[in-house]
């Protein structure tokens, strides 16, 4: 668990890219945290997934290595991160991964949710802001809406600060969260309701999103 | 390490007078083979050493050494010995900065206070919370970032072995027979002075490094800190000590005892090791003499119990820290199991400040130094870690622990318990001739019930391990057959499983050190995990074998007693092929290569890398030794002192006592040396303790670094980039007397007045105004205080290139 500075440190900045029903929210009310990473059956291992979370009700995959650890990672003037359970993108354990602009972790929800949303923080240098893009999936993975943050504490002392951002939707029709930038880390995967198993139809379309990532990977 | 408060080695002595029914040196016939490339230096060494003057040796200048393969070369300029009497400072080549980063006192964590020059102003409460005294062995454990490992962020773990008790207390160390020196806040601040010290170290503005010093991850363990134990021996009836309330403001016999799985502390840890799967090992050296007793305290009555004090060290007095005096807890007569809690490797996650240190008891228990990791392929091409560990007495041996399970890449979680199970095996040096030009063969003996023994067991056969008493047997002979007792036994009396097997006695083993070839640890082909050792790349370890002035007599020859009852340090062995010398007083370094690279190898072939000495020394070999040597293989005479170090001029790079050791990533090997701290008697020429460089594939040597008065250099480690180098200097001024602490040194005030950070070493109070605390400047008499150094290059290049 992290202490949230968060919630509207960057409300202005969080709304660009949101659609106009601004459905991209920078805090969730009466949130209810889907998975802290703190105790991971296999905390501590490096993994393209997938990756069961929250009890089995998300599962997380990426296209490169991820790490599932609280392994210190420095994020340049966004502080440390460590002692502290995470997904963060790059292989943190041996280094044998540099993350690039285009890696994604995606969050899968077996069941449909009306708002799903983290805490991120990402490395940021002097030289450059790197910028995290957020997107809503559907059933079929399609994105329902997308965002771009930035996330820059200007903070080099700091620990495990981070910055809440998701979306929030009418209906329950939010079944993945991906998201893709250049050395970010992830905690606190947060929804506004407790999520309940969706109708039957609904579950095996997010089962079929699993199997066929699961396909995927074994080709 | 040395110090008034440390090991001599030569405390308890009890010569066996036992014959030797396992030497290891059953005929030299090697007479044609030499131990390195150099072969015959020593004794043209000898020959030459009058033609070198002194002031030649000290003035001339080695030439830097070119790169070959695995070896990034050495591109600094020897330094001159510091001779007598000892600058008290640090030097380093043209080219280098050296600057302090923490010091004892340091303050590591939120709530730490600065150091207080005056001593008697901080008691166990600041101290637990400050760097603690005398740092060690060392690793640093880098901050991941978006590209790699960080050069400029990381935690440094440093082993704090032991305290000098006439710096840390105003009134000195506490002395039984006079009761006013003697309080628990006494122990407890030097309690808390011993331990480990975990430091959140990053670049700093001003282009230096420093400690943060209200870091989340900043962490003391101490001689107090609660631990759990683990493995085959935990559990052990002979790890349920007596359990202790322990506060500040006393040790509270509860009439409970401990469970067999927990412990509390770890002190005297001289080296180190590190984890793959980033965690720190300190390994529990001499820890036997912070144990004590009182005068009248009844003998402890278990034979095997009391049998085990005498193996291992613990005596009364034990090194005089006189802890026992208000702190039963060390009282080895009235909690006699208590030091079966001690002597293990300890591991400590430093990203997890809450994590509980686990003794891990499968890699045995002795006075461990380091414990250096290797992986390789095993024959099933699976990854297999082991780790190789000294036990720095004189006459001990030399260990291997192979994990049983497979080490894994991607889970770290999966690896978090691989120290747990495993096999513990002791080396033999024999004189087999090996398979490669001028090597000799040698054995790892497994540490398992149903090992043999060297004990005749009267039918022409052996006993096995787990027919002895010592390992559970009801009598020699009847078979102790619960397997898990025999192996927790073996485990807990791990240098008396070793006797009987019939282990070789080395010169104390100090540091191991994998050798690496210029792409981090081990050999990889490709990345970290593609291990690809091979004939051109080998599986090597080297050792050092810091010295033993009992190697060949001094008194009657005698060897480590089979049984398992000779008292530490007590046994004056013959020469052999392995520990070639007499009267060994400036030690040498070993080294072996696994056979088919694989570290589950159950033999390798060694040989050795170098002689320490002094090319002009004229010292000769007194009478009461054996008047030959092995060196070379060749029953011989002179050369004893004199040594084989690959240098030029010859002689300029002597130096002796060799201690701290280790390869940085690019195949360069770091040696460190604890001699005698002044640069007198036999040092006179080699100056004062130093760090050196040396080319594996030549043994060709260089002097990097030279050390204030009194000091020891230890501990060694760099940034992943080679470019920032963080070495320890230990116990600078020791020896000085109560009433003028200030005596030797008061490094590294008298180089410095500000840390690498750009602040004060020191305050102290205002000449003007005594409530005013201001930077105290250099030269200012300020206590002496072991540091951690940072050494960068000032074109900012990596060191030693």
């Amino acid at each position: 668990m992290t202490i949230k500075f968060s919630a509207v440190l960057l409300g202005a900045s969080l709304m660009i890219g949101a659609s106009a029903q601004a459905a991209v929210i920078g805090g969730l009310s009466n949130s209810v945290v889907l998975e802290d990473f703190e105790n991971l059956e296999n905390l501590g291992f490096i993994t393209t997934g997938p990756v069961a979370l929250a009890a089995g009700q998300v599962i997380a995959t990426s296209n490169v290595i991820a790490t599932y650890d609280s392994l210190p990672v420095d994020l340049g003037s966004n502080g440390a991160w460590g002692t502290d359970g995470y997904v963060g993108i790059g292989d943190y354990y041996n280094f044998s991964t540099t993350p690039s602009p285009t890696d994604s972790l995606t969050f899968t929800s077996l069941a449909g949710l009306s708002s799903l949303g983290a805490d991120f923080s990402i490395y940021q240098d002097e030289f450059t802001t790197e910028d995290l893009l957020l997107e809503a999936l559907s059933y079929d993975g399609s994105v329902l809406e997308s965002t771009l943050v930035a996330i820059a504490f200007q903070d080099p002392a700091s620990y495990n600060r981070s910055a809440f951002y998701g979306f929030a939707r009418a209906s329950n029709d939010i079944f993945g969260l991906r998201v893709t930038g250049d050395g970010f880390v992830i905690d606190n995967l947060s929804t506004a309701v407790v999520p309940e198993p969706g109708a039957l139809p609904l579950l095996v379309s997010a089962l079929g999103v699993f199997f066929g990532l699961r396909r995927k990977k074994s080709q | 390490m040395k110090g008034p408060k440390h090991p001599k080695n030569d405390i308890t002595i009890n010569p066996s007078g036992n014959p030797s029914i396992y030497d290891v040196i059953d005929g030299i016939e090697a007479t044609r083979r030499s131990f390195i490339s150099t072969a015959g230096k020593a004794s043209i060494a000898a020959s030459l050493a009058g033609v070198y003057s002194s002031t030649i040796m000290h003035t001339a200048q080695a030439a830097p050494l070119p790169a070959s393969l695995g070896f990034g070369g050495i591109g600094f300029d020897s330094l001159p010995p510091k001779l007598a009497p000892v600058a008290n400072t640090v030097n380093v080549p043209a080219g280098y900065k050296v600057e302090v980063l923490a010091a004892w006192g340091q303050p590591i964590m939120p709530g730490g206070q600065d150091w207080n020059p005056n001593v008697a102003q901080q008691g166990a409460a600041e101290q637990e919370k400050q760097f603690g005294m005398h740092c060690d062995g060392m690793h640093f454990f880098p901050f991941s970032t978006r590209r790699g490992p960080s050069n400029d962020r990381g935690l440094l773990c440093v082993n704090n072995e032991y305290t000098d008790e006439v710096q840390l207390h105003a009134d000195g160390p506490q002395v039984a027979s006079t009761p006013s020196t003697v309080s628990l806040a006494k122990t407890r601040k030097s309690q808390a002075g011993h331990g480990v010290s975990i430091a959140e170290v990053r670049k700093t503005a001003n282009g230096g490094w420093g400690v943060v010093r209200d870091s989340v991850y900043g962490r003391r363990i101490t001689a107090n800190t609660p631990m759990h134990i683990s493995g085959p021996a935990a559990g052990h009836s002979l790890l349920m000590s007596k359990l202790f309330d322990i506060t500040p403001t006393g040790s509270v016999d509860t009439g409970a005892i401990n469970d067999g799985f927990t412990a509390f502390g770890t002190h005297n840890n001289c080296a180190h090791g590190y984890t793959p799967w980033g965690t720190y090992l300190t390994c529990e050296e001499n820890w036997n003499g912070n144990f004590g007793w009182n005068t009248g305290d009844a003998a402890v009555t278990d034979p095997s119990t009391a049998n085990g004090q005498v193996r291992y060290g613990v005596t009364a007095a034990g090194f005089a820290y006189n802890w026992h005096l208000t702190d039963p807890r060390f009282n080895a007569r009235t909690n006699p199991l208590e030091p079966h809690l001690y002597g293990w490797v300890v591991e400590i996650d430093p990203a997890d400040p809450t994590s509980v240190p686990v003794k891990r008891t499968a890699l045995g228990r002795f006075k461990h130094e380091s414990a250096q990791t290797a992986i390789s392929r095993d024959s099933n091409n699976n990854l297999r870690v082991a780790y190789y560990m000294g036990d720095d007495e004189r006459n001990e041996y030399v260990y291997k622990f192979v994990a049983a399970g497979i080490y894994s890449t991607t889970n770290r979680a999966a690896n978090r318990n691989l120290l747990d199970s495993g096999i513990l095996y002791v080396a033999r040096f024999t004189s087999a001739v090996g398979n490669s030009n001028k090597t000799y063969r040698g054995e790892w003996i497994a540490l398992v019930p149903d090992a043999v023994s060297v004990i005749p067991n009267g039918n022409g056969g052996f006993f096995k391990l787990r027919e002895l008493t010592q390992f559970g047997a009801v009598a020699n002979g009847v078979a102790n057959t619960n397997d898990a007792d025999a192996l927790a036994l073996i485990l807990i009396k791990t240098r008396q499983a070793a006797d009987a097997v019939g282990a070789t006695m080395m010169d104390r083993p100090e540091w191991t050190a994998l050798r690496t070839y210029g792409n981090g640890w081990g050999y990889s082909t490709t990345n970290a995990t593609g291990l690809g050792y091979n004939a051109q790349y080998p599986l090597e370890l080297y050792l050092t074998l810091t010295n033993n002035n009992r190697r060949g007599g001094g008194g009657t020859i005698s060897v480590n007693s089979p049984n398992g009852t000779t008292a530490a340090g007590g046994a004056r062995p013959p020469v052999d092929l392995a520990n070639p010398r007499p009267d060994n007083d400036f030690g040498h370094i070993i080294r072996w290569r696994e056979d088919g690279n694989m570290v589950t190898a159950t033999g390798f072939e060694w040989d050795i890398f170098a002689l320490c000495g002094d090319t002009a020394t004229a010292k000769t070999l007194a009478g009461n030794y054996q008047n030959a040597n092995l060196v070379g293989g060749v029953a011989g005479t002179g050369a004893f002192y004199q040594g084989n170090i690959v240098d030029a001029p010859n002689g300029s790079a002597d130096l002796g006592a060799p201690d701290g050791l280790w390869f940085d990533q690019f195949g360069r090997l770091w040696i460190q040396t604890d001699q005698q701290g002044d640069a007198g008697g036999d040092f006179n020429n080699i100056g004062a303790n130093c760090m050196a460089c040396a080319d594996p594939n030549t043994g060709e040597i260089r002097r990097f670094l030279t050390s204030p008065r009194n000091c020891e250099v230890t501990g060694v480690v760099n940034t992943p980039d080679g470019k920032t180098m963080f070495v320890g200097i230990q116990h600078p001024g020791e020896d000085a007397p109560v009433s003028n602490p200030l005596q030797n040194s008061t490094w590294p005030q008298s180089q410095f007045s500000k840390n690498s950070a750009g602040e004060p070493l020191a305050l102290v109070p205002d000449a003007g105004n005594p409530n005013i605390k201001v930077e105290a400047p250099v030269g200012a008499p300020v206590r002496p205080r072991s540091s951690v150094l940072v050494i960068t290059r000032t074109d900012g290049g990596v060191i030693g290139a």
